[in-house]
């Protein structure tokens, strides 16, 4: 929190009480940077572990995970379009023409 | 020469992803129509390289990137990553507290999650650097994984969880000047100016 005027106006929510056992902070940190890779599905069944009983465990991050995680499944909805109708069959009609036309070796799919 | 019919049962499938890729790649809906069907062309021409039981949707998305970093891109000069200061963790869940003004009787992360439009997320990625859009665009939009993304983008593993961890921080900000400002600023007497 270091925004001015606003970090004291919002608690930590990792803290909000400045109570947290200064030994469990390197638990959360360590969550919290592990996070996006746990939520990915990126992480070996060691750590995966260890991130879940953590998360199991500490109230404040797991609040924070799953703001995380609704945010990724709203971000994910949100982001869909709708096809125009007319280009399916646009593609449709290209790839019918270029399987009628005698193949062309100079215009070959470079990946 | 692919067969016609087959090539179309199995890819056809993607164009909602593709044209969503591609509309996010260009930010323009004419474009983004050209980029997709000249991508879907270069498939069908290269669909015998298609290594069959490898995951079509990546290697599609591989041609799509291709053809818009060889065709479109020099089009457009977009903020690159540069411009863009570091954000904290948690960028968004952070702010919450400030806005407990605005629940009435909800929690906050509903109504800050459901202040969240459609037109948001799309403003909001589409402001990203092309460097972290694109990877937070496959992975969060079209569930790709680290690996996956690595071969779209042509880039180390490395290279993709940073601008991934960069860009999804990025986009909080971005969403949060563009959803949660604009709507709950006036309720929300307690939120920065």
């Amino acid at each position: 929190m270091n925004i001015p005027g606003f970090s004291r106006l919002v608690p930590d929510p990792f803290d909000p009480f400045g109570s947290i056992d200064s030994s469990l902070m390197g638990d959360c940190s360590t969550m919290i940077s592990r996070l996006y890779n746990f939520l990915d599905g990126e992480l070996t069944v060691e750590r995966r572990t260890m991130i879940q009983g953590h998360l199991d465990a500490c109230p404040s991050c797991y609040s924070a995970y799953d703001f995380e995680a609704e945010l990724r499944i709203v971000v994910a909805n949100k982001a869909q379009v709708q096809v125009p109708e007319a280009l399916r069959r646009k593609i449709q009609i290209s790839i019918q023409a270029c399987s009628t036309m005698p193949p062309d070796p100079s215009k070959s799919t470079e990946l | 020469m692919a067969d016609q019919a087959t090539f179309e049962k199995v890819a056809m499938e993607f164009l909602p992803s593709l044209y969503s890729g591609a509309l996010r790649m260009t930010h323009n809906p004419a474009d983004a129509e050209d980029l997709v069907q000249e991508a879907y062309l270069k498939a069908y021409r290269g669909f015998g390289g298609f290594e069959e039981g490898t995951n079509l949707k990546a290697w599609l998305f591989r041609i799509l990137t291709n053809t818009y970093i060889n065709q479109y891109r020099s089009k457009q000069r977009r903020p690159d990553q540069q411009d863009f200061d570091e954000v904290e963790d948690l960028y968004l869940y952070r702010r919450m507290g400030g806005l407990e003004a605005a629940t009435y009787g909800r929690t906050t992360e509903d109504v800050v999650l459901d202040s969240i439009a459609d037109t948001d997320v799309k403003a909001a990625l589409d402001a990203l650097p092309e460097s972290f859009r694109l990877p937070v665009l496959m992975a969060d939009v079209e569930g790709f994984h680290y690996k996956e993304i690595a071969e779209i983008l042509d880039v180390p593993i490395g290279t993709v969880m940073s601008r991934l961890h960069r860009g999804r921080k990025a986009l909080q900000k971005s969403l949060y000047a563009y959803a949660v400002e604009h709507r709950l600023q006036p309720a929300a007497e307690t939120a920065p100016v």
